[in-house]
């Protein structure tokens, strides 16, 4: 694999292979990025190439301070945040004090057909986080990224995201503890 | 002892006393255990970073004609106003400061013997030197 410096000397210098390679090298790392922010399939190519054009755009800015795929997936992360932005998409805000009470206590139709044993329970429910949370998860448990890194990406500090892992973690638990009571009862 | 247990141990380690319960353990088993498996991103075509060099090299050609369109309307804008202005200024063309130099045959050989030498020279020493 070549190293980031020479693949980025090589795309400023105007080598397609170069940023052919860099292409294929990231492509995984902003689909996941996109894929937990967006679900809607017939966005997500389309937000993954914004992404790329963008990278080579701002690529003569990049000063190697954080790794190259970092970088990346932070142009990723912001270009996914605004597109919901921009559609208007529902965020669950992490500010809103109620959030984590409807959380845990609603349940929607499909999660009262969904065997709650399963894996994808687990994943509806993480999906059902707000982004800012979800991402922290999957970036830190998925990717193995450290606070800092994650910081990076998410433009948080490190205290943040450590509290933003801390509280995720536990509203997902709070919600699987009530259903398991719930099934309990029944 | 398993990646996930290992998680949990570190969780406890941190002093996160609600983990005592039996019941949190299980549900942060749970959780991480589907946190550590990777998720599906929605796949992308194979023809994708090719794509992407179409939409680069497409953008650059179409730079490329804009910034000859205005190095052209430059030249073209430049032309225009020279035109303009010697219209305006009712400019005529004369070489009569010329006449006022034309004995002076020797002082135009010379200049351009001094000129020619400096080539030479330049050429011979300067850019060797400094090479």
């Amino acid at each position: 694999m070549i190293e980031d410096q020479v693949l980025v000397s090589r795309v400023l210098r105007g080598d397609m292979e170069a940023f052919q390679l860099l292409i294929k090298e990231h492509e995984r790392l902003v689909s996941h990025m996109v894929s937990r922010l967006i679900k809607q399939r017939e966005d997500h190519e389309e937000i993954c190439q914004d992404v790329f054009l963008k990278v080579y755009d701002k690529l003569g800015a990049f000063t190697f301070q954080s790794k190259l795929s970092t970088w990346i997936a932070t142009i990723a992360y912001r270009h996914a945040i605004n597109f919901m932005r921009k559609k208007r998409m529902l965020i669950a805000e992490v500010s809103d004090e109620k959030f984590v009470e409807r959380f845990v206590d609603h349940q929607t139709p499909e999660e009262i057909l969904m065997d709650k044993d399963q894996d994808s329970y687990i994943k509806s429910l993480i999906d059902l986080l707000p982004p800012q949370y979800k991402i922290v998860l999957t970036l830190f448990h998925l990717d193995g990224m450290n606070y800092e890194e994650i910081g990076e990406i998410t433009g948080m500090p490190a205290g943040t995201v450590k509290n933003y892992l801390f509280r995720a973690r536990n509203i997902l638990k709070d919600k699987i503890k009530a259903q398991t009571s719930k099934e309990e009862i029944l | 002892m398993n990646i996930n247990k290992e998680e949990i141990k570190k969780l406890l380690e941190e002093d996160n006393s609600s983990l005592i319960e039996h019941a949190d353990v299980d549900a942060f088993s749970r959780i991480l255990t589907v946190l550590g498996k990777e998720d599906e991103a929605i796949p992308l075509p194979t023809n994708f970073s090719e794509s992407i060099i179409k939409i680069v090299l497409k953008k650059r050609a179409r730079e490329g004609r804009w910034g000859w369109f205005g190095y052209i309307a430059g030249i073209a804008g430049l032309v225009i106003a020279l035109i303009v202005s010697l219209v305006l200024v009712d400019f005529k063309l004369d070489f009569g400061f010329l006449k006022g130099i034309s004995s002076y045959s020797g002082l135009f050989l010379f200049g351009i013997a001094f000129i020619v030498i400096l080539n030479i020279l330049e050429k011979k020493i300067i850019r060797i030197s400094s090479e």
